[in-house]
């Protein structure tokens, strides 16, 4: 196949995208665009929301304590410590997702973002995990009324079960992308 | 008229006038139809977006370009299928009816080119139609020896493939 001879042959071929029901008859209502969004702008939504979720998650917690005293003191400030570093990874998200401009960056650029906020975000993912199961485990003993011994054994086991799976989870990727930007960092030296 | 009707006609004609350019790139990064209907939307919504802040510094095809291969390629939503398979090509594009062989060779050369990565889709796709070296390095913001170095590749390795 030669691929120099295939380029005009290309170039006259026309997309006919009504057949697959057209992206082009979405936008068809006038003005339509104006009122979507990109999907983008629903993932900085939902990060606000889940931001805004963890901070008044805080003040519910500790209205909930002051009323029935449900949990003890360390417990308690574990469960804030928590929700503070959520909203505020939530909120670092948002910020480093609003920056990417993509109509103004260029495609290498583009593409080194969005792969940058995919690893932000899947650590992100990975540190709530972690945090999360460090606090549930702990609090099912609590509940079960263990002896205290036993709440500190189930955080630390909660700690290593979930950065295991964490870090399992983050090499993977990790690889992925560190070729990924290998291949954008790749200067054309043979040429 | 006002700004913002002026601005929506120009968004209307872009559209219309680059319709053909926007639906190859979604062509290329769809995994099914509805993917393509999504990321054809997504497109159109950052381009309106992008309008008001697109001053002319580059040329129109070139920002569209641009916007339309950032936009699939950093599209923030996980995708689950919907369908089986993408539609084959010759459902989308009027191919070439009285020649078998070159349709039966463009339907291979979409084939590979799906296969390829995101950057390398996006240099081969505007190398097809005919964009010169420095506007692909303006797009794409690498060099125009590394986009000359990269598309040899490409296109040495899409052979290649079709040989095997």
């Amino acid at each position: 196949m030669n691929i120099d001879d295939l380029k005009k042959s290309w170039n006259d071929i026309n997309v006919n995208d009504d057949r697959l029901d057209g992206g082009r008859r979405r936008l068809s209502a006038p003005g339509s665009y104006m009122k979507m969004k990109s999907s983008k702008d629903r993932l900085h939504a939902t990060l606000l929301r889940v931001s805004a979720v963890c901070f008044t998650s805080i003040g519910f917690v500790s209205c909930l304590n002051h009323v029935g005293h449900m949990f003890p003191v360390g417990m308690l400030a574990a469960m804030v410590v928590y929700f503070v570093i959520m909203g505020v990874l939530n909120i670092v998200m948002a910020g480093r997702l609003s920056a990417i401009d993509l109509a103004s960056v260029t495609v290498a650029e583009a593409l080194r973002l969005t792969l940058r906020f995919r690893v932000l975000r899947q650590r992100c993912k990975i540190v709530g995990w972690t945090l999360c199961v460090m606090l549930l485990v702990p609090m099912f003993y609590y509940f079960a009324e263990m002896d205290d011994i036993y709440i500190l054994y189930g955080a630390v086991a909660g700690l290593v079960v979930g950065l295991a799976i964490g870090l399992w989870i983050d090499r993977g990727m990790r690889r992925l992308i560190k070729d990924m930007i290998s291949d954008l960092e790749d200067n054309g030296d043979d040429e | 008229m006002n700004k913002d009707t002026a601005r929506q006609q120009q968004f209307d004609e872009i559209i219309a006038r680059y319709h053909g350019v926007i639906a190859k790139v979604c062509l290329m990064y769809a995994v099914d139809n509805d993917h393509y209907n999504d990321l054809y939307q997504e497109v159109a919504i950052n381009l309106w977006q992008g309008l008001a802040s697109f001053e002319g510094r580059s040329a129109v095809s070139t920002w569209i370009y641009r916007t339309a291969i950032n936009s699939c390629i950093s599209y923030f939503r996980r995708y689950h299928r919907h369908d089986s398979e993408m539609s084959s090509l010759e459902t989308i594009v009027d191919l070439p009816v009285d020649d078998i062989d070159r349709a039966g060779r463009l339907r291979e050369m979409y084939r590979l080119i799906a296969g390829l990565r995101p950057l390398d889709k996006a240099l081969i796709m505007m190398w097809l139609d005919e964009l010169s070296y420095d506007e692909i390095a303006s797009v794409t913001g690498l060099s125009r020896n590394n986009v000359a170095s990269r598309l040899r590749r490409i296109k040495l390795s899409l052979s290649k493939q079709a040989q095997s």
